[in-house]
């Protein structure tokens, strides 16, 4: 019996044929026919009496195979910040010429018609080929019948299967059939064996024949044979710096699974030039220097080979003037990138602005700096004033946009900056006059005076004795201070004059400068020159002749004629007054005031000394006192010729 | 530093005179005298603990002493007065201490006032330095000149009377052995050149047998230095 089939729809037929065993032992069944019994058949026994039926659906596929190929050129890129490159991408997909699949899936409905339930129930199903030369099994395989092992009375059941056909068995023009030997163990009544009709696998259903590729990039292409695209994408920087993976994946299109995908990655690395620099400042600071000179004495008055010492002061002192402030440093270029950087320009301003002049030397613009290489270069300003700012240099590279074979295409330009403080806290001072030599027409070279080290105003102090003159008259003390500046030469020069009167009537000096100018100490001794002078009349009883400097500065210090110093003592007192009185008449001075009061005195002295003081009347007392003061005022210039400069 | 004034109640200083040995004439009623600031001290609370105080000193203006602020002092002897020759003074010597500032300025020293022309006036003075000229004494603790008339040194100055400056006592002897010394002065006015001042101690001086001590009388008593 032959059936063509013509679609897949009329391919399952079921055969409800009970065979019997001869048939099977004679058809194409080895297997069934091994049920077959060789001794003739026995009377039939009581047990189970099957019957059953097959149907059989055929499948036939062929699924192609994909692969996947992901590249990218370049896959690195070494860019400076602005640069852009593009890098190319290739999606390769190979389609193989496919592989065929067939199998038979279907049904094996058996009904037990009793009277005894089944044991041991077995179901084989077995494909047969006739590709055109007869019929041979290709294929065998048991049916499960765990879901309903046991069929009782009268029960029946259909059991699924499936069954694969050998690769070397599937042709679209062979002939196919199924069958099915079914087996149980305990005594039957008859073991059905069925099979279906002749089957044709024709042409096979394609899988898997058209594929969708995405691209994480976004794009998305359908292969239906072996093919490849391209596309590409541009990085910049520094916005692409790192790595960028990026995977293809196929999906075939008759089921929407997922196939076989491939990656690529383009690893973008930036680089930015470094720009360091300095600054160093510096200006002009320009001392002026004033000198004032002045004297604790403007005018003097003195008596006849009398000595005065006057002490002089001259002070300088400095202001200065600051200009010419300047900022000046180095500028370094720095190449970190494994590829030479094109430079454009270097500059430098200070804030303000100030446009600095930059020199780089040999160097030229556009400039190629190499690979790790620096560019050294110098920069200079003049600023209006000493106020803080800051420095900044400017490179400016030459930016490029790189196609995937690498050829540059000029594109923009990117500056690269480094600042530095401008600061006058630790400037280099150019100073202009800061010393100047200092001089005195009496004191000589006061040497070099110099701003900062000398810390003005600096004053030079110095002493001077003014006399003795042996004449009467007037006379001038000039003097004056002066400068000259160290790198100019700039001069001043200040003056003080003292004016001398020296009267011819002389003057009076007080005990005071007698005692200390006794031949103690650096002054010379006024005193002796004029001795001996008499207190109390020549050869009184009682009277002094005072013979040494020493013995005077005794009684001008009030320790009278007993050497016991008492200040209470007005005889004391008279002592030292009458004895400058003495003195001062002896060195010159007009006596006319105090003749009659001298007298007086040495004649109470000639018979009075200290020791008397305290047995005198109170009227003896009160006239001692008033010698004494009278004295006292003449010796102080209140009378007489008038009072020399002590 | 106290002056003598006012220790009236305490103390005496006392210059014990033994007569002039080799004085023509009488012998004198004077003996040492306080000189300008010179004080008495007391030392310590030993009752003989006293000095006197011998200071000078100056104000400054920069390097220059302003002299009218110059303070000097000193003992004074006018004992000689009245004939003591040159050559009759056998013995001079003082124990002094210096107790701030430094030896300078020929500060401190013997002073003699020497008459050449027999006028009954100095004409000059022979210092006699107590230390090498032109150092004057030693620094530190109490010091003895010992006798510096028996000194070969050349401690006399005799510039002031036509000699050397750096003369001995046997210059001295020859130039001035017959002339009348009229007074001897302990001095002390070096403070024009030494800022921080001198001060010096004297607690004992000598010439001849006319001696100086300080000592405390045993009752209160008026100050008198005899």
């Amino acid at each position: 019996m032959h059936l063509r089939i013509t679609s897949r729809k009329h391919r399952r037929f079921q055969f409800a044929l009970t065979l019997a065993l001869g048939l099977l032992a004679a058809g194409p069944f080895p297997a069934l026919a091994q049920l077959e019994s060789p001794a003739p058949a026995p009377p039939q026994p009581q047990g189970a009496n099957l019957a059953a039926s097959v149907s059989a659906d055929p499948h036939y596929t062929r699924t192609f195979g994909w692969t996947i190929d992901k590249s990218v050129t370049p896959g690195t890129w070494n860019l400076f910040r602005g640069d852009s490159g593009t890098s190319q991408y290739t999606i390769a997909v190979t389609k193989d010429s496919g592989t065929d699949a067939a199998w038979f899936t279907g049904e094996v409905c058996v009904e037990n018609n009793g009277p005894d339930a089944t044991q041991s129930l077995a179901i084989g199903i077995v494909v047969l080929y006739n590709p055109g030369g007869g019929w041979s099994q290709v294929a065998a395989a048991a049916v499960d019948v765990s879901g309903n092992p046991l069929l009782g009375d009268e029960e029946s059941h259909c059991y699924g299967y499936s069954v694969n056909i050998p690769g070397a068995s599937i042709s679209a023009s062979g002939h196919y059939m199924v069958g099915a030997n079914v087996s149980i163990s305990n005594p039957q009544g008859s073991l059905p064996s069925p099979h279906t009709n002749e089957f044709l696998l024709l042409s096979p259903t394609l899988v898997h024949n058209a594929i969708t590729v995405n691209d994480t990039n976004g794009g998305s292409w359908q292969f239906s044979a072996s093919d490849s695209v391209n596309y590409t994408k541009t990085f910049a920087c520094d916005a692409d710096a790192g790595s960028h993976g990026n995977t293809a994946t196929i999906t075939y299109d008759d089921d929407q699974t997922p196939g076989p995908s491939d990656n690529a990655s383009v690893t973008v690395t930036c680089y930015a030039l470094s720009v360091s620099k300095d600054a160093q400042t510096s200006f002009t600071r320009t001392y002026d220097w004033t000198i004032d000179k002045s004297a604790d004495q403007s005018s003097l008055t003195l008596s006849l080979n009398q000595s005065f010492q006057v002490n002089y002061s001259v002070q300088v002192n400095a202001t200065h003037t600051d200009s010419d402030w300047a900022v000046s440093g180095s500028i370094s270029v720095n190449n970190p990138a494994p590829m030479a950087a094109t430079i454009n320009s270097v500059t430098d301003v200070v804030s303000g602005p100030v446009a600095a002049s930059v020199d780089c030397g040999s160097a030229t613009f556009p400039y190629s700096l190499a690979a790790g290489g620096t560019l050294s270069c110098t920069y200079s300003a003049d600023l209006p004033d000493a106020s803080s700012r800051t420095n900044t240099a400017t490179a400016t590279l030459q930016n490029h946009s790189y196609d995937y074979q690498g050829s540059p295409t000029a594109s923009g330009a990117t500056d690269f900056s480094g600042s530095a403080a401008v600061s006058f806290a630790d400037a280099t001072i150019n100073e202009v006059d800061e010393c100047i030599d200092a001089s005195d027409t009496l004191q000589g070279s006061f040497g070099a005076v110099c701003a900062g080290a000398d810390t003005p105003p600096k004053t030079f102090s110095y002493s001077r004795t003014v006399g003795p003159y042996s004449t009467c008259g007037d006379y001038t003390v000039d003097n004056t201070a002066s400068y000259t500046a160290n790198d100019t030469g700039a001069t001043g020069s200040d003056g003080w004059t003292v004016n001398v009167h020296v009267p011819c009537s002389g003057c009076t000096l007080t005990i005071g400068y007698w005692k200390n100018h006794a031949g103690f100490g650096p002054q010379p001794d006024m005193v002796t020159p004029l001795l001996p002078v008499w207190l109390g009349t020549s050869g009184g009883a009682k009277s002094i002749q005072v013979t040494t400097a020493a013995q005077a500065v005794g009684l001008l210090s009030f320790t009278g004629s007993n050497n016991v110093f008492d200040a209470s003592n007005g005889i004391n007192k008279l002592y030292a007054q009458l004895l400058a009185a003495k003195l001062n008449i002896a060195n010159g001075a007009d006596g006319s005031a105090v003749t009659s009061t001298i007298a007086a005195a040495d004649a109470f002295l000639a018979n009075n000394n200290s020791t008397n003081w305290s047995g005198l009347s109170k009227a003896q007392k009160a006239q001692v006192l008033a010698w004494m003061t009278t004295l006292d005022n003449y010796n102080n210039g209140l009378t007489g010729p008038g009072h020399c400069s002590e | 530093m106290n002056r003598a004034k006012s220790l009236l109640p305490v103390l005496v200083v006392a210059a014990f005179l033994a007569g002039a040995a080799g004085a023509a004439g009488p012998p004198s009623e004077e003996g040492w005298a306080l000189l300008s600031d010179a004080a008495v001290a007391r030392l310590g609370p030993d009752p003989n603990s006293w000095a006197i105080e011998l200071g000078s000193a100056c104000g400054f203006n920069g390097d220059e002493c302003d002299l009218k602020t110059f303070r000097f002092s000193g003992v004074h002897l006018d004992k000689a007065q009245g004939g003591l020759v040159f050559a009759a003074i056998s013995e001079l010597s003082a124990e002094y201490s210096l107790k701030a500032g430094r030896a300078a300025s020929r500060s401190p020293r013997f002073q003699l006032n020497v008459d050449t022309d027999g006028d009954g006036v100095p004409n000059g003075n022979v210092s006699v330095y107590l230390g090498l000229v032109p150092a004057s004494a030693g620094e530190g603790g109490r010091l003895s000149t010992g006798n510096l008339l028996q000194n070969r040194d050349s401690r006399f100055d005799l510039s002031e009377i036509g000699g050397s400056k750096e003369g001995t006592y046997g210059d001295a002897l020859s130039l001035i052995g017959s002339l009348p010394v009229l007074g001897v002065q302990f001095v002390v006015d070096g403070g024009w050149e030494v800022r921080e001042g001198q001060t010096v101690l004297v607690h004992s001086l000598k010439l001849n047998d006319i001696g100086l001590s300080v000592r405390v009388p045993p009752a209160p008593a008026p100050i008198a230095l005899e």
